[in-house]
């Protein structure tokens, strides 16, 4: 069989000591750093991209994997024990979570979360083994125009995903889009946006761009903040659920997977939606829906199952399509980009081991996963009482080396700092980095294949409607379009986002 | 907007929305005038300036729309900017960058840390000082000898 002899390959590739080694390394840098407080999946996996670089791709995509759901999992901890979610998905978590906290069942909160994610980790594993192949031979058939409209398509499924008026996310988008043409124009090599400044010559790096806007500006605004009280549960009791409580949550933690697989593979989708869904599903099924909101372990169970499903499958568009969903996908990309290889259906034919190394990477991480946080929660919660003033230097003084590790150039490193500037200032003005983050990333590719699909019909715009693929993914994106503008949706999706 | 008295009129001005069309107006002018400057050609062989000038006057188009509804919608002012996190984090960074090439990586993350901590220094230095120490070994063992980042530890005397 196809699949088992796929599959076998990423199991062998895993299994050596240096690939297996970096995966932990991963999960537990991931989880170290994701539970600081303050400090967000996003930001998490920015700060530690540079200690990627200088290895071989396999094995650095295969650290990001591990990177980027220890973040995840520390964000839930912060969640579950300090009502501080680091990030969107796990806001809903932070709800019945603490509530559990505070009842002095923190232990068995933060274990469901961990078990829900494994059987949600292993379970969106498998749909991915099954589905990817499919979707990445169908996606090798898109020509260039085919391609720019699934970018677009993409680009608006972040701007419906952002928080705030939906004018202002588009606006962000364009102008990330905008900072992706800066540098050297690849066919007239002529510069382009550089303003004269040397330094830009090769474009910005996403690193600084990236650094910039969510790690830097966070720090401005999270010290604007007077210090938080750090109201971290010392009580965190027993770890593993009992019978009543595994039977109270089985059914969660299933459908939590089959939401969060399903979102996760729609662009723009991503984790956010996925555990909002799973935690109003379970209120809903639910025979007693009161009790949510004072402890309830579905609550906990569902939405941190569909997370790390989400968090998964996300890879999917990421890996067959060349399309990030989120932010956090966005990085993997500009990631992979650095390595020098360009995701896309060719991907699963060309790398294999890259692919499937991947695949049987989230098994593994899953268990490292486990293993690693029943028995180190004591670490995590001591982590995180480290009082802010001692951790943003540091913070700070990793985006920069970070940052100069890079390209060894200090240019990069005052760049940072604009950007960090630029990013509090929208902050103070609600726009969404998120989208301009996506754009930034899809700009070069998206006018790579815009300027090649005009190319080969010499001019004729068209080629956009006349190619079935390309006219209904931008009909959709349209659609998409119209819907967020229109008033009476646009108030729904208001209200949506307040609860 | 009709008839509002002069301080409303003001006020609104400070709205987030009006305040972020005027910035994504005028980004996109900036890209726009960069992109008519170079060369245009046409769609089917686009010379280096063809996409910036699109790109810039739909971002300015889309700033100026919403810094119209910002004028009109409701009174959501822009909180002031804090200058004290503003400054130590940017001149925590370009010190940094300063030192990282003349007086190596130790001085240069020595340089940082203080610089961040002005704005809460509270008169802690043997706090401050461990910091540093702390962070520099951190930083040394993982970026100058894990990693292999080409970069100075200390001052080169001499050249």
């Amino acid at each position: 069989m196809d699949l088992l002899h796929n599959l076998g390959l990423g199991f062998s590739v895993v299994f050596t000591l240096g690939n297996l080694a970096y995966c932990f390394a991963g999960v537990l840098l991931g989880t170290i750093v994701g539970v600081l407080p303050g400090v967000g999946p996003v930001v998490t996996i920015a700060l530690l991209l540079p200690m990627t670089f200088g290895l071989p791709a396999t094995t650095a995509i295969i650290m990001l994997a591990g990177i980027y759901y220890g973040a995840q999992y520390g964000g839930s901890t912060t969640a579950i024990l300090m009502k501080l979610p680091g990030e969107p998905s796990s806001v809903v978590t932070a709800i019945d979570g603490h509530a559990m906290a505070q009842k002095g069942q923190a232990g068995v909160a933060l274990g469901i979360a961990a078990i829900g994610s494994f059987v949600a980790g292993t379970l969106a594993a498998g749909f991915m083994a099954l589905f990817s192949p499919a979707l990445a031979d169908f996606a090798l058939e898109f020509g260039p125009a085919d391609n720019f409209a699934l970018m677009a398509f993409g680009l608006i499924g972040a701007v419906v995903l952002a928080r705030g008026e939906p004018l202002k996310a588009i606006a962000m988008v364009l102008t990330g889009l905008a900072l992706g043409l800066v540098g050297t124009d690849v066919s007239s090599s002529q510069e382009r946006l550089t303003f004269g400044a040397a330094s830009l010559a090769d474009g910005l790096s996403f690193v600084v761009v990236s650094m910039g806007l969510v790690g830097v500006s966070e720090i401005i605004a999270n010290l604007e903040r007077s210090e938080a009280e750090q109201n971290a549960q010392h009580h965190i009791g027993r770890l593993l659920p009992n019978r009543a409580e595994l039977a109270a949550s089985w059914k969660a933690i299933l459908r939590g997977t089959g939401i969060g697989s399903l979102f996760g593979v729609l662009p723009g989708a991503g984790a956010a939606l996925a555990s909002f869904t799973a935690y109003s599903a379970e209120k809903k099924l639910a025979k007693d829906p009161s009790r949510f909101g004072q402890g309830a372990i579905e609550g906990v169970a569902g939405p941190e199952s569909a997370n790390n499903a989400a968090a998964q499958t996300a890879l999917v568009p990421l890996l067959t399509l060349g399309l990030p969903s989120g932010a956090t996908t966005a990085l993997l990309l500009g990631a992979l980009t650095i390595q020098g290889i360009v995701p896309g259906p060719q991907i699963m034919n060309d790398m294999p081991d890259l692919f499937w190394g991947v695949i049987a990477s989230m098994w593994i991480g899953n268990i490292l996963l486990v293993i690693l946080n029943l028995p180190l929660i004591g670490l995590w919660v001591r982590m995180m009482r480290i009082p802010y003033r001692l951790l943003y230097p540091a913070i700070l003084l990793f985006c920069a080396i970070g940052v100069y590790s890079v390209a060894n150039t200090a240019a990069d490193v005052f760049l940072t700092a604009l950007f960090g500037v630029l990013g509090y200032v929208f902050i103070k003005l609600d726009c969404d980095p998120a989208p301009l983050l996506l754009g930034f990333i899809l700009g070069p590719l998206m006018e790579e294949n815009f300027r090649r699909a005009l190319i080969i019909t010499q001019g004729d715009f068209h080629v956009f409607v006349a190619r079935p693929i390309s006219a209904t993914l931008l009909l959709a994106a349209l659609v998409l379009l119209v819907t967020l503008l229109v008033p009476a949706i646009r108030r729904g999706r208001e209200v949506a986002f307040q609860e | 907007m009709s008839f509002r008295s002069l301080p409303a009129v003001l006020a609104q001005l400070r709205q987030k929305d009006f305040l972020a069309g005027l910035l994504f107006l005028v980004i996109g002018a900036v890209i726009a005038l960069e992109g008519a400057g170079l060369a245009q050609g046409s769609a089917s062989r686009m010379g280096p300036g063809y996409l910036p000038l699109r790109l810039g006057v739909m971002l300015a188009s889309l700033g100026f729309v919403i810094a119209l509804q910002g004028l009109r919608g409701a009174a959501d002012p822009l909180q002031r900017l804090a200058p004290a996190p503003l400054l130590a984090a940017t001149l925590a960074l370009v010190g940094f960058g300063l030192a990282i090439e003349y007086a190596g990586l130790i001085v240069a993350t020595a340089l940082l840390v203080a610089a961040a901590r002005l704005i809460n220094w509270r008169g802690r230095v043997f706090e401050l000082v461990l910091l540093v120490l702390v962070l520099a070994a951190i930083v040394v063992a993982v970026f100058r000898y894990g990693l292999g980042v080409p970069v100075e530890l200390w001052p080169s005397l001499g050249d």
